[in-house]
């Protein structure tokens, strides 16, 4: 049976507000917006502070986000400098931008370009890139030539320069290349909508940013937040595990479930690697990252994705490196769950009835 | 040849007034009062059981499927021939097959026209949709058309014995 | 043609047993499609076979309206906590929107014209802030 996959996925949930259940602890006066922005349904709940403040604040810095990095919009800064690729124009961007080139471009050279900010023409070919919206998309598995050609222009980062007045330019170097921030974008706007709520009295509260929760202090009742994590071969709603989310971490899951087509009988999914542009086969089917840096997040799920599982813990294990301050929940095409130890306390496993089995991963 | 044109144009006649009946009933839903999408009296669905009684199969067939191309193309609507003609064909059969039986009356040969219909609605939105959820809406349409057929079966009754027929030739 | 049902001005006992047969059918299909599962709703929109999107129903806190990108005519849903409708449509038969709203497991939503279902699942999934993947 073919698989429903969730493409605009996740809302975040208020706790204790399930049907049936009484109205949360007393004293709390919880206010959630939801709204779409980046192609996915976000919601931010806030728990103190001045909420409905906060919650327009909030909605608005992701909208104004978008409107600098989305690659749809004629005008922002990446579809202008993606418009002046190769032409050696130095295209004036904000200080927004600069910052998130400059973490997207860290991550994609630590992470020796599993993480690829400028794989847009590979996964445009794929039909994966440019689309509104999942029902619009024409997807097609383009010929060995074809990426040959492309995956030339997936290799050289774009260039920040920062100007005398504080102000910034950045420049794609060659002709046909584009940068696609939609792995890093999301995660990114986390920070800056915990800035926005922050300023508004905010000091607890929990962000979904299309799958990316961001926890904010604690919930009502002072534990952590939890967070469920899906189960990425469950049809319907079945999930892995629930993970207690401490204030100030941001946990990112990428998974091939999540967008992927069909072709002559081959499924290929969305998640392509940058070294051979084809959807990677590392034998894992989601990575969750838990970070503090919610953009790091965010890169890393996918960088991991494609590096694979030993790889991964490898780099965790190391000591050394963006991953060695993150958490870890890696899952294999065998079932098989490696959490890592930082996430044992509150760890809540669920996957035993769909067949999944999990072990602590130390260091 | 005078039987030819006189054959058509009583089809034609037919085919004109279950239009106009399902046109008639398409500005009355009634889904306004009991939302349940497919839901309908079906009164074309007489001029269907008035044919097979009174005219051959072919050309009670030949009405029918006349009536829902036009209902199609006069409402502008050509993803609702998939539904209409669905239903249509699968009430036809059944109640062709049941006018048969010996011991009915056109109470028992509508409702299950009508049953039939509505199975053949959800079956289309069924290919349609691409799902099979839409067919948790079968068990109150069938329901329903235990009225509705009944309805219309009492409206045939009347129809057939009160219309007075030119016979054969 | 000729049938005898055709001559008959009153109900006899056979249509009583098509009658029969029909509440059977729509009785039996009932309890096969009674809805399962706890009262964690998700509620899952799905356009052309695509699910456009899916969140915990009985978790939302506010109400939310969203249009649903690339319907053929605009619709709007509109979900509470606990329930889902569809608020507005453009499409020719406004049965989606004559639905009203929907509340339990198992509820179901059709927009035949632009092709879209609203469901409602239940599940007893564990309770949680959020949901990440």
């Amino acid at each position: 049976m073919k698989r429903l996959l969730p493409l605009l996925l996740s809302c975040a949930l208020l706790a204790g507000c399930g049907a049936g259940q009484a109205s949360p602890s007393a004293g709390t006066d919880a206010d959630t917006q939801y709204f779409f922005a980046m192609d996915t349904i976000m919601s931010i709940t806030a728990y103190d502070g001045d909420t409905s403040a906060a919650l327009v604040a909030a909605q608005q810095e992701v909208n104004r986000l978008e409107a600098l990095w989305s690659r749809t919009r004629p005008e922002s800064d990446v579809s202008r400098l993606n418009d002046h690729a190769g032409d050696g124009t130095a295209v004036p961007i904000q200080p927004e931008t600069a910052r998130l080139l400059e973490t997207a471009a860290a991550a994609a050279q630590e992470s020796g370009l599993a993480f690829d900010p400028v794989l847009a023409p590979v996964m445009d070919a794929w039909g994966f890139g440019l689309t509104e919206s999942e029902t619009t998309a024409v997807h097609r598995v383009p010929s060995q030539e074809e990426l040959s050609a492309l995956l030339p222009l997936t290799r050289d980062l774009p260039q920040v320069t920062a100007g005398e007045d504080g102000s910034y330019t950045a420049a794609l170097p060659l002709t046909g290349q584009a940068a696609d921030l939609g792995g890093i974008a999301k995660g990114a706007s986390a920070a800056y909508v915990v800035d926005a709520l922050t300023a508004h009295g905010v000091e607890n509260a929990i962000l979904s940013l299309g799958g990316n929760i961001t926890a904010l202090g604690h919930r009502p009742d002072g534990r952590p937040f939890q967070v469920l994590v899906t189960d990425p071969l469950a049809s319907e709603d079945g999930y892995l595990c629930t993970i207690a989310l401490e204030g100030g971490l941001t946990c990112s899951t990428s998974g091939g479930y999540e967008r992927y087509f069909e072709s002559d009988g081959v499924t290929y999914h969305h998640i392509i690697d940058p070294s051979t542009g084809y959807p990677a086969q590392s034998g894992l089917l989601s990575v969750t990252t838990v970070a503090a840096d919610p953009a790091l997040a965010d890169a890393w799920s996918t960088a991991l994705f494609v590096l694979g599982r030993d790889r991964a813990l490898e780099l965790w294990r190391s000591g050394e490196g963006t991953v060695a301050g993150m958490e870890l929940i890696l899952v294999t095409q065998g079932q098989q769950v490696y959490v890592t130890q930082g996430l044992e306390e509150g760890l809540q496993f669920h996957g035993e009835e769909a067949g999944y089995t999990y072990e602590i991963v130390r260091r | 040849m005078r039987t030819n044109v006189r054959r058509l144009t009583r089809c034609a006649v037919l085919t004109a007034l279950a239009l106009a009946i399902s046109v008639c009933e398409g500005l009355v839903p009634l889904t306004i009062l009991i939302p349940l999408p497919g839901l309908r009296l079906g009164l074309a669905n007489l001029v269907t059981i008035f044919a097979l009684c009174r005219l051959s199969p072919g050309e009670s067939f030949a009405i029918l499927v006349a009536r829902c191309l036009l209902g199609a193309l006069v409402g502008g609507n050509l993803s609702a021939l998939a539904y209409s003609l669905t239903g249509g064909v699968l009430a036809f059969l059944a109640m062709w097959l049941l006018l048969h039986l010996p011991g009915l009356s056109l109470f028992g040969v509508c409702i299950a026209g009508a049953a039939a219909h509505n199975t053949g609605q959800i079956l289309a939105a069924m290919a349609v949709l691409g799902s099979p959820v839409v067919v948790v809406y079968l068990p109150p349409l069938l329901l329903a058309s235990v009225v509705t057929g009944a309805v219309t079966g009492g409206a045939s009754i009347l129809l057939v014995r009160r219309v007075p027929w030119a016979g054969e030739n | 043609m000729r049938s005898s049902a055709a001559e008959r001005s009153r109900p006899t006992l056979w249509d009583g047993l098509v009658v029969l047969a029909v509440l059977a059918a729509a009785g039996a299909l009932f309890f096969l499609l009674l809805p399962r599962g706890g009262n964690f709703l998700t509620a899952r929109v799905v356009l052309n076979q695509e699910v456009v999107t899916e969140f915990p129903l009985s978790a939302l806190t506010g109400t939310v309206t969203f249009d649903v990108p690339g319907a053929e005519y605009p619709i709007t849903i509109e979900a509470e906590p606990g329930r889902i409708r569809v608020s507005h449509s453009d499409c020719p038969s406004q049965d989606c929107v004559r639905t009203g709203w929907v509340s339990r497991s198992g509820g179901q939503i059709v927009c035949l014209p632009n092709r879209l279902i609203i469901t409602i699942t239940g599940s007893d999934a564990p309770q949680a802030d959020a949901v990440t993947g």
